[in-house]
């Protein structure tokens, strides 16, 4: 039976075109989405990668559950909620609620990932565009990023394949697709011109394109970029986690360079975020504090620093009991970092049994977003997008968890 | 033989985590790191061979693949758990997920 279209919520693209057949309850096929949002879908029919309900490690009634993660968050003293990344922005807003009344930390992975893009974005300082905008553009470039393996369908549904005026074949070509990286990545593959740069030489290659526009001579690489760039009227960059960590989180450059094009293009900068609602996460914070991420709340006030990341926490040792809502922690950060929460009790919100569930005192199984639970989230370009579920969850959404957390907390 | 080390995505392993039928083995799957032929060559390891990867923080072995578009010098790996063990977090900076500096050696070890 058809079940209709959902969003997929496996990446920032947020594909709303994903059509469900369902049996009895049970997906037995999927139309439109991805090798990754099928797996992610189909995956969550997988009891044994469900997370359920657990207290000390023992499995326990939903109520039990949540009763002793507020027991535990109450007794904190310097509580930290990471994560929401994966959460529909109403689920962020009982987040950040929670947040304020334990006068504990919240930070999210774009602390070390694209929240220094967003926020200048947000704050007016980096112009952007949203995907209906691409049609204007006459170059895009993936700047250190990979969407055939991070966002499959995000050249078919949103950039080059999907622009009005490209053709596979034609005398002229009114949109052309560049890449820099450090692989000749399968996005390189079927790009026009590929730039290759070394691991960490992102700013050296960005400061040779710059003294490439002020006249100077400048190598081959930089010059036929700087070629495109001036035959260009509309370019869109979509930077990816490459640019940011080649950049060590420092953009000065970068803005200088896009500062540049602005004199004689229209430049848009969109930071393709991996998590489906990690820009969501950004722009709820933004709204609520000033600030898209690393806040701390502690004594009524808001604070603001990188001391309040999630690394410098975990690094420090300052948090003594962690709240991770939709994130994997231990299996994304450094291992010798992660070795240092050994014995700081964490709760994990999830709808998948993680390495991070595993590792958690405390586990709150969650329905899955889009599928399960409905809502809002903003894709990565900035568009809201609504979540309607198509199918019935035997757990409840993240929102309801945060909701019943704060009613607990009183 | 020094080598830097980058991380990236892989769709195929990432789709592997949510498989009804895994046995837990992604981790293995992504026990790999794709290397320019000359500096396999110089390595000297040919077919399926194993490497070990180590610096200050851990140490790991996997399999070693030729890379025909490889840089020498450069390594990349996929995105898993496995990897973290190389990495590291320094105050101030990004944890080094794009650039870990490791010594690398033909090993008959296993994964
Ligand atoms: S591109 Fe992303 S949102 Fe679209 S189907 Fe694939 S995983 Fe899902």
């Amino acid at each position: 039976m058809n079940a209709g279209k959902m969003v997929c919520t496996a990446c920032s693209c947020l594909c709303d075109d994903i059509e469900i057949e369902m049996e009895n309850g049970t997906i037995t096929g999927i139309g439109n989405a991805c090798r990754k949002g099928s797996a992610f879908l189909f995956g969550s029919q997988n009891e044994k990668q469900r997370a359920g309900y657990l207290a000390k490690g023992r499995e326990v009634e939903v109520e039990s559950a949540l009763d002793a993660a507020a027991r535990l968050l109450s007794g904190a003293r310097r509580p930290l909620l990471f994560g929401l990344d994966n959460s529909t922005l109403e689920a962020q807003t009982l987040g950040i609620e929670l947040a304020r009344k334990l006068g504990g930390v919240l930070d999210d992975s774009s602390s070390f990932c694209h929240g220094r893009l967003v926020e200048d974005i947000l704050a007016g300082m980096l112009p952007t565009c949203t995907h209906e905008q691409i049609h204007d553009a006459d170059l895009i470039i993936y700047w250190g990023a990979n969407p055939h393996n991070a966002q499959p369908r995000h050249l078919s549904r949103f950039s080059l394949y999907a622009h009005r005026k490209y053709h596979e074949a034609g005398v002229k070509r009114h949109v052309s697709l560049a890449v820099v990286d450090v692989r000749e990545s399968e996005t390189a593959g079927v790009a026009h011109h590929f730039f290759r740069v070394l691991p960490g030489e992102d700013r050296d290659f960005i400061a040779a394109v710059i003294e490439g526009i002020k006249g100077k001579p400048v190598g081959k690489d930089a010059a036929e970029f700087l070629g495109l760039l001036e035959k260009s009227r509309c370019c869109v960059i979509f930077a990816g986690l490459g640019l940011t960590y080649s950049l060590d989180n420092d953009f000065s450059l970068f803005y200088e360079l896009i500062g540049h094009m602005g004199k004689w293009l229209k430049p848009a900068v969109i930071p393709m975020g991996g998590h489906y609602n990690a820009r969501g996460f950004n722009h709820s914070l933004y709204n609520a504090t000033g600030y898209v991420n690393k806040v701390s709340f502690a004594g009524g006030r808001v604070a603001h620093g990188d001391e309040f990341s999630l690394l410098e926490q975990v690094r420090s040792r300052a948090a003594d009991c962690l709240l991770v809502v939709g994130a994997d922690l231990f299996s994304a950060l450094p291992a010798s970092l992660a070795a240092l929460l050994d014995g700081v009790p964490v709760i994990t919100v999830d709808p998948f049994y993680t390495a991070t569930a595993g590792a958690s005192t405390g586990v709150l199984g969650a329905a899955l977003s889009g599928l399960e639970a409905g809502g809002t989230a903003v894709r990565m370009d900035g568009t809201v997008v609504s979540l309607a579920p198509v199918k019935t969850p035997r757990h409840l959404s993240d929102e309801q968890i945060l909701k019943r957390l704060l009613e607990k907390l009183g | 033989m020094k080598l830097i080390i980058v991380i990236y995505r892989d769709v195929f392993l990432w789709s592997e985590k949510y498989k009804k039928d895994r046995t837990d083995s992604w981790e293995d799957k992504a026990a790999f790191v794709r290397l320019a032929e000359q500096d396999l060559k110089a390595l000297g390891i040919s077919g399926d061979g194993k490497i070990k990867l180590s610096n200050s923080v851990g140490s790991i072995v996997v399999r070693a693949l030729a890379d025909s578009k490889g840089r020498s010098g450069y390594g990349f790996m996929p995105v898993s758990p496995l990897v973290n063990r190389l990495t590291s977090y320094g105050e101030g900076r990004l944890p080094n997920f794009k650039r870990i500096e490791v010594t690398a050696e033909a090993t008959k070890e296993n994964c």
